[in-house]
């Protein structure tokens, strides 16, 4: 009797540990592909982050600036802009009080929209001479520097002669073999999270996203309530946004309000104001990659 | 015989939990965002390039107007243009974003103005989401030097509707009373000028259409042609009218025994709803302007009047004071049984179907004071947007998301008021006046005079 309440109080226990933490992925190996990442691209990354490198790239860039677009000729924002026409508030009486008809000032003729612009992908504007935002550096790239830092607060400072490079090069890949070789059973550290440390992060990510999304526009439509956005983004280490898309964009295309309400969510996303997000950089495996959907209901109140 | 059975089980189960807390948990980080900040979106709009003088003023005037347009709405707020590092980029090349992120810009819209050798003016612009580096709308007008303002309505109401997904309503215009003082008012406004005016939605190109030698009351906008109806007291004889704005042609609509009054026209233009009061009661009638037939929709011992059409045309919204206090009444277009709505404290007049179906805004008067609110068409959600002494006659903008409607305050013991046009979203959020040459009470806004009604 007594071990059949100790069996049953253990299935409970179980069942209830299944509710909160949800069944494991058993299928996935628990040791992520990240592995060799973590070593592998150091020297490579030493090599790309030479000061010496970015050398070539500038003289273009400053090429690019002594051609400058020419501000077109006719513009000129100094002179003093003649007055606004003052809208006449002496008002003209055109119809009489009688039922007799009198003409008013007709209607001019009314507009003739020509054509619409195409809306030209970037590719296809002419594009300013002078490039002064930089290439976005690959995404690879920003990782393996971030990276590197982290290497370089771990290895001791020295002045890298021929030996020692030769060591610190051996030592890398001692560490990469090791970490190759270890079990697909250790789990990285970074990969794990509480449930707690789970929702102070989804809180954070929440403070700091709801201030951006300006709601005012959609707030009192008709349709303020069946706005559901869906955003895949992609953080880098120190918090900023990479990468952001919509994922249901094929949803919200034929609905111009929807696809109004999907733009303004990416904004949110995307506003330099509302980033970094300062989530714990140890953790950066977790929160890397974000889903985050976006709907009202709360502010809607239904 | 029990005991290793029970030891094998309590062993395979507690194998089991051991598996499961050492077992990683990967799913992904999901986060719902359900609240956001009715904030308005701050946009960087340029001066319209142009080659020449002219054309330089005319860029400056249109990129005015469209300022004005988007601020008043409440929806947008303006970035000024002194803070601007590129202060007229051209149109033909990709913004620099980043000067005009670092202005917390999030959508540029720039232009240019030239005048060709016909004399037409020929307006261009591109409107630019900043955060997302991507073109969001481009457009070209062509039209008469004349329709500059028009013009700039038509690309406020394209950045509108891009932004916020909804139509814009600045390509418009409102018919209104127009009031002239004379001291306390009386009863029936008799202390007053009443003319009909007409002016564009921003208050410019202001119009008088009668010289007020007769009383006007409730204009009512067609929303398929430059047509008015309302009611006047020509020859003391309170009639409902037809006013071609076009032709300034004016008629009298049918010839009923009693007064008519409280006109609106229905959603496709080819009837006016209207009551007819004879005996002490009124009525609700119909009248088609094609055939000039005429049907009774209610048949009641008390006062039915103030009816409007759903934006379908199958219903009709209507109030009457059969249960005692004046409440809001839905039937069907052709009459019949009529099903009350409101319920709330007080007594609701005027209702307004929104031209979006979902609200009807009325008026409502409730321990002495009046209130302009919406409620469902099922009469529930009801909302209180704004309150005064006297607050009365809402209109929807052509497209339902703002009220126009207008406040009487008392400025003097003896009874002088004053009345002034007043609108408000339907948030609640952003009323602002309705600045007109002189006094105003009975607004009625327009369809969008671009592409009719929404």
């Amino acid at each position: 009797m007594r071990s059949s309440i100790i069996v049953s109080i253990i299935l409970h226990a179980a069942v209830v540990f299944v509710g909160i933490y949800g069944l494991p992925s058993i299928r996935k190996p628990a040791v992520p592909e990240d592995i060799p990442m973590i070593v592998e691209i150091v020297p490579l990354g030493l090599r790309t982050n030479l000061p010496t490198a970015p050398k070539p790239d500038r003289k273009p860039l400053k090429k690019a600036e002594v051609k400058a677009p020419k501000p077109l000729p006719a513009a000129k924002p100094k002179k003093v802009p003649p007055p606004e026409p003052t809208p006449e508030l002496k008002p003209k009486v055109v119809a009489a009080p009688s039922l007799e008809p009198k003409p008013i000032k007709k209607l001019k003729p009314k507009l003739k929209i020509e054509a619409k612009i195409e809306p030209k992908t970037p590719q296809n504007l002419k594009k300013a001479k002078p490039q002064r935002k930089p290439v976005a550096p690959d995404r690879f790239a920003m990782v393996l520097k971030n990276l590197e830092k982290d290497l370089k607060k771990a290895v001791p400072k020295a002045k890298p002669s021929e030996k020692k490079r030769e060591k610190s090069e051996s030592d890398l890949m001692a560490r990469l073999s090791k970490s190759l070789s270890r079990k697909p059973t250790e789990f990285d550290p970074n990969r794990n999270v509480t449930i707690s440390e789970r929702h102070s992060m989804i809180n954070l990510i929440k403070r700091t996203m709801e201030p951006c999304w300006l709601f005012g526009s959609q707030a009192g439509s008709k349709q303020a309530q069946d706005i559901f956005i869906e955003i895949e983004v992609a953080l880098r280490p120190d918090g900023h946004v990479s990468r952001a898309s919509i994922t249901n964009r094929s949803q919200l295309q034929s609905d111009r309000f929807k696809l109004a309400a999907g733009e303004s969510a990416l904004r949110a996303v995307l506003n330099p104001e509302c980033q970094p997000y300062k989530l714990p950089v140890n953790k950066y495996d977790v929160w890397k990659d974000l889903k985050l959907t976006f709907n009202p209901r709360e502010m809607l109140g239904r | 015989m029990r005991r290793p059975k029970n030891f094998i089980a309590g062993a395979i189960i507690s194998a089991f939990f051991i598996i499961l807390i050492n077992t990683p948990v990967t799913a992904e980080l999901r986060v719902d965002i359900t609240r956001g900040v009715v904030k308005p979106i701050p946009v960087a709009i340029t001066n319209f390039l142009g080659a020449s003088e002219k054309e330089q003023n005319f860029g400056r005037n249109i990129s005015k107007v469209i300022i004005a347009d988007l601020v008043r709405s409440g929806l947008f707020s303006a970035i000024d243009d002194k803070a601007f590092i590129d202060v007229e980029p051209s149109l033909d090349t990709l913004p620099k974003f980043g000067n005009w992120r670092v202005l917390k810009a999030q959508a540029l819209s720039q232009g240019k103005v030239e005048i060709d050798d016909g004399n037409f003016l020929k307006v261009q612009f591109r409107l630019w989401d900043v955060l997302a580096e991507q073109q969001m709308d481009g457009q070209i007008y062509t039209t008469v030097p004349g329709n500059w303002r028009r013009i700039a309505h038509i690309i406020a109401d394209s950045i509108y509707k891009r932004v916020t997904g909804e139509s814009g309503y600045f390509d418009t215009r409102v018919v209104y009373i127009a009031e002239t003082r004379r001291g306390a008012r009386s009863a029936k406004g008799r202390g007053r000028l009443k003319r009909l005016a007409i002016m564009d939605q921003d208050g410019e190109n202001h119009l008088f259409l009668t010289d007020g030698s007769s009383l006007v009351l409730t204009p009512r906008f067609s929303p398929s042609s430059q047509k008015i109806t309302y009611m006047s007291y020509h020859g003391n004889k309170p009639r409902v009218y037809l006013f071609d704005i076009d032709s300034g042609r004016q008629e009298v609509l049918g010839d009923f025994p009693g007064m008519t009054f409280a006109p609106r026209f229905s959603p496709d233009g080819n009837k006016v709803i209207m009551s007819m009061a004879k005996d002490g009661n009124s009525e609700i009638y119909t009248m088609d302007l094609k055939t000039r037939a005429v049907k009774r929709l209610t048949k009641h011992t008390d006062t039915d009047t103030s009816p409007d059409f759903s934006p379908d045309g199958k219903q009709v919204v209507f109030n009457s004071d059969r249960s005692g206090l004046q409440q809001i009444y839905v039937m069907a277009a052709n009459g019949g049984q009529a099903k009350r709505i409101s319920f709330g404290k007080g007594s609701y007049a005027t209702p307004v179907w929104s031209p979006r179906g979902d609200l009807i805004a009325f008026t409502k008067v409730t321990r002495g004071k009046f209130f302009i609110g919406v409620m469902d068409v099922d009469g529930k959600g009801e909302r209180l947007l704004a309150e005064g002494f006297l607050v009365e006659s809402p209109t929807w903008a052509p497209n339902g998301r703002v009220i126009m409607f207008f406040r009487e305050t008392p400025v003097s013991k003896k009874g002088g008021v004053v009345s002034k046009l007043f609108s408000i979203d339907l948030t609640g959020q952003n009323e602002r006046e309705i600045v007109t040459p002189m006094d105003a009470s009975d607004p009625a806004w327009s369809p969008v005079l671009s592409y009719g009604r929404p």
